[in-house]
């Protein structure tokens, strides 16, 4: 299977489960239960995990595709990403 | 009645961020924050986390079409974050407003580009594969996106208003694929956004809510139907159609960066 149907693949199934979750937590706000601050706050999570999971996805694919020039810039690009996040909360 | 609203807003933000490639921030943020009163930062934070949704969406649909050259993506995101990370130390040095001025000349003068080559046919082989680009190309992309990611930092604009006009002027990719590339590319921008909004709303580094845990919900299960709606009419629309919807994305963006530099509102 190449990068592109596995990569779409993750993201409609990935996807499929956000909305879900994100649903569910508009059924229990409307209920009116406490639960529906945890399960939004997991919705986020996966919101902001699915993009840099993709780049992780593609850079094993690209390795094990020997096209080390494009993983290295995958590693370089998460490193930076990194670097970013923990840069901001520290300011 | 609130929930319909936002998840219709959603639907429609997704769709044209998908078609375009720039996220639909630019009709979230005005839509929270002035039909639902949301503080700008409020508004600017939630939409952020529902471009991801947008993001991811539009990826899916766009990598099955085999539109995304996630190889290029990923070369020229690493160099937009370094460029960010250039323009944030660069901050205090250098007055904002001359940069959105100059920054607001530069997107009119890439629209009126697009324009005047409206016409002209794309440089394709099989529909959606590039012709071959030269190395010295390449290498103007990846200045032009560091640059990019800098002004980005300094004014706090989204990537797709440059990603596009890169990948379609200067590397010469079919708008769709420049569309679908850019698409990609601002969910990994967008997610690293969120995670420092997020992480500081947890931390209780604010004190009033980034992200609106009331919104957010309805405003990404409409993103992600939009972009997945988005992404699947993109087949069936004219290049050229596109290419307008973004020109005109293009021109408002130009205004509100180049008034907001000269101090004036523009909704």
């Amino acid at each position: 299977m190449n990068i592109e149907k596995i990569i779409a693949r993750l993201f409609s199934i990935a996807g499929l489960t956000m909305a879900a979750i994100f649903a569910a937590a508009i059924g229990f706000g409307l209920a009116g239960t406490n639960a529906s601050i945890l399960v939004v706050q997991l919705g986020i999570c996966l919101a902001i995990a699915i993009p840099v999971m993709g780049v992780i996805v593609i850079m094993i694919m690209l390795f094990k595709k020997h096209e080390t020039k494009y993983g290295i810039c995958a590693i370089i690009l998460l490193i930076l990403l990194a670097f970013t996040v923990i840069w901001r909360m520290l300011a | 009645m609130e929930i319909i609203i936002i998840f219709v807003c959603g639907l429609g933000a997704g769709m044209f961020g998908s078609l375009v490639g720039l996220g639909g921030g630019v009709i979230m943020v005005p839509v929270l924050n002035l039909i639902f009163d949301l503080p700008i930062k409020t508004a600017v934070a939630t939409s952020l986390c529902a471009v991801c949704a947008t993001s991811i969406g539009g990826t899916a649909r766009y990598f099955k079409k085999g539109l995304v050259d996630f190889r290029m993506g990923l070369f020229l995101e690493t160099t937009t974050v370094v460029g960010a990370i250039t323009g944030s130390l660069m901050a205090l040095a250098i007055n904002p407003q001359i940069i959105s001025v100059a920054f607001a000349v530069v997107l009119l003068y890439t629209s009126a580009n697009m324009l005047v080559k409206l016409r002209s046919p794309e440089i394709s082989v099989n529909g959606n594969e590039r012709g071959e680009i030269s190395s010295v190309r390449k290498y103007i992309a990846l200045g032009l996106s560091s640059m990019a990611g800098m002004v980005s930092a300094l004014l706090g604009v989204g990537g797709g208003v440059v990603q596009v006009p890169i990948l379609h002027l200067i590397l010469w990719y079919p708008i769709k694929a420049a569309v679908a590339t850019s698409t990609y590319m601002i969910g990994i921008t967008a997610a690293a956004g969120s995670l420092v909004y997020f992480l500081s709303q947890v931390m209780g580094k604010v004190d009033y809510p980034l992200i609106d845990y009331q919104a957010i919900g309805a405003l990404v299960i409409g993103t992600l139907t939009g972009s997945n709606l988005g992404a699947a009419f993109s087949s069936k629309l004219n290049a050229r159609f596109i290419k307008i919807l973004f020109i005109v994305a293009l021109i408002y963006a130009a205004l509100q960066i180049g008034f907001k530099g000269l101090g004036w509102e523009l909704i």
